[in-house]
């Protein structure tokens, strides 16, 4: 069954609190009331995805719509996250969005050679930031169709 | 004493003129110290002498014997230190040294009292300097003839000495150029090791330096984003959530906040591109500087396709270098003249090259607002300017990214201008540096 727009899950991989504070104002500023899931470092945002840790038990079967994702986490950064989302079965066609302070060209290209969908760069106008963040959930919630979920 | 000598000259008989002939052959066939044992074998025979020495002083002034006669003796002879080089305070007051200081002959047919203990003992012998312009040069002393040495010995003996004098003399400057050349070469051998070395140590060194700059840079563009992110994000917020409770002058206060940590966004990516600029790895290719500036001054009138500007920019002008670099370095001048000439109602952008100063220049000339030339110290430094934010916006890092980009050219850049009538920015580019 198709899941419905509204109930689709963002998941925010950030560890800087107000960065978190500001996207959500971001969603909420454009009315996107989907459900984010944070996550505060790279190895707990492994542990939602696989259901491991402290997500010990989550029905994997339910993945996030799209997964926006900071390289500089602690932990485990940004790209390994990346990587190991994309050598699993269960999360490899899952939409990744990088969303960072880097402009480092080796990011990015990492970055899109590990799979990422987009690379967006975190403007420091907030404005550009909000306007990035809409444009972002409006595509990834609304507009791109998600791949089917995997059966068991 | 020089009559004698006058005589003697008179009496050369052919026997003498044989010996200096044999004598004049070794020294010239000879190139090595052997020549001193081969001429002593000579004159030896000539004064019908058992033993003998022939030795020069060198430049420290020591006594050194390449040749002596040895054979049984040597082994016989029980003196400790069978060294060839007797520096000048171990001289003793034996006939030999003697003959030296006094830079005068001598000979006894008494035995020698001086010899140290153990020397074969000398029971007769003349001790002959050399003596060149004045100094001693060398020494000869024969010794030991079956019978008493007579004034016709001496005779021969300082005959054959003037005769060797010369040679000698030019012998030892030759083997003391030879010796000298020997050891800057050995030093400049050494040198160069010692720089490789060097360039080794300083290659790696830098390349640790440049690795931590450029994780120092990633962190800058990274961490110290952050905040401003904050800083104007929740400013934003406040203005936003929060309008009727902040006043206008609070609101004034707040977007001044935001402006301030947008220019501080701006003034890390333009300090990042300024040490990017300096560290990159440079290649090195032909690249048409011509399409290059025509390329971005079309760019940049795409821009602000209103503003009413001539572009001036002739064919071929070519230049060896990384051409990343020279993207950048047109960029930030052409930039530079499209923005500072904003203001005139007709616009003049020329790109050219020239001669100054005999050596080939590229230069961008504008016809905008120019600077004064009190200032023109100021130009290259990163973030100075010489124009308000008002007027023009920037943070001044263009020409301090230009000036880098040329330097590892090799080149040079400067810039020329007055106040409201326009600038030129000279650069000349040599080829590449590391």
């Amino acid at each position: 069954m198709e899941q419905k727009k509204e109930d689709r899950v963002i998941m925010l991989v950030e560890d800087n609190p107000d960065d978190v504070v500001l996207t959500l104002r971001a969603l909420k500023k454009y009315n996107i009331s989907n459900e984010v899931v944070i996550a505060r470092d790279g190895a707990k945002a492994l542990d939602y995805l696989f259901g491991t840790g402290s997500y010990a038990g989550r029905d994997t079967s339910a993945m996030p719509a799209v997964i926006l994702l900071d390289l500089k986490l602690p932990k485990i950064d940004g790209l390994e996250v990346l990587r190991r989302i994309r050598a699993d079965e269960r999360t490899k066609l899952l939409p990744v969005v990088i969303i960072t302070s880097s402009k480092e060209e080796q990011d990015m290209i990492r970055g899109y050679s590990l799979g990422a969908n987009s690379y967006v760069r975190k403007p420091v106008d907030f404005i550009q930031f909000s306007e990035a963040v809409k444009q972002l959930g409006l595509y990834w919630l609304l507009i791109n169709e998600p791949p089917p979920p995997k059966r068991r | 004493m020089k009559e004698k000598n006058v005589t003697g000259a008179q009496a050369a008989s052919e026997l003498e003129l044989r010996i200096r002939n044999e004598i004049a052959n070794i020294f010239l066939t000879i190139p090595d110290e052997d020549m001193y044992a081969e001429v002593l074998k000579i004159i030896l025979r000539a004064t019908e002498s058992e033993h003998g020495v022939f030795g020069y002083i060198d430049q420290d002034g020591a006594l050194v014997v390449p040749s002596m006669t040895k054979g049984v003796w040597w082994e016989q002879c029980s003196v400790p230190q069978k060294d060839i080089r007797f520096p000048r305070d171990t001289w003793g007051k034996s006939s030999k040294p003697r003959a030296i200081r006094e830079k005068k002959i001598n000979y006894t047919n008494e035995p020698s009292t001086f010899s140290p203990k153990g020397h074969i003992v000398i029971y007769r012998h003349i001790s002959m300097p050399l003596v060149y312009r004045g100094d001693a040069i060398g020494l000869i002393q024969v010794a030991n003839k079956k019978t008493d040495y007579q004034p016709k010995d001496i005779a021969l003996l300082e005959n054959l000495g003037v005769q060797m004098v010369c040679a000698l003399n030019a012998r030892l400057q030759r083997d003391r150029q030879e010796k000298q050349r020997k050891q800057a070469e050995e030093e400049l051998r050494q040198h160069k090791e010692h720089l490789e070395e060097l360039v080794q140590e300083r290659t790696v060194e830098l390349r640790a330096v440049n690795k931590e700059l450029e994780a120092f840079a990633y962190s800058i563009s990274h961490d110290l984003r952050a905040p401003l992110r904050s800083i104007d994000g929740f400013s934003q917020a406040v203005l936003e959530d929060c309008r009727d409770k902040v006043s206008d002058e609070g609101r004034d206060y707040l977007r001044r906040v935001r402006s301030a940590a947008q220019h501080m966004g701006e003034l890390i990516d333009d300090l990042l591109r300024l040490s990017r600029v300096t560290l990159t790895e440079m290649k090195h290719e032909t690249v048409d500087l011509s399409s290059l500036a025509s390329r971005i001054l079309e760019n940049l009138k795409d821009g602000q396709p209103q503003r009413e500007a001539e572009c001036v920019v002739p064919s071929g002008l070519i230049a060896e270098g990384d051409p990343e670099l020279f993207k950048v370095l047109l960029e930030n001048l052409l930039g530079n003249a499209w923005k500072f000439t904003g203001k005139k109602a007709r616009a003049r952008i020329e790109f050219g090259s020239g001669e100054h100063e005999g050596k080939p220049a590229f230069f961008v000339r504008d016809n905008g607002a120019g600077f004064d030339m009190t200032y023109a110290g100021k130009l290259f430094s990163p973030f100075q300017r010489l124009h308000s934010a008002d007027e023009f916006p920037g943070t001044g890092s263009g020409l301090a990214i230009a000036q880098r980009i040329v330097f590892r050219h090799g080149g040079q850049i400067w810039g020329e201008g007055r106040v409201n009538q326009g600038a030129t920015f000279y650069f000349t580019l040599k080829g590449i540096k590391a």
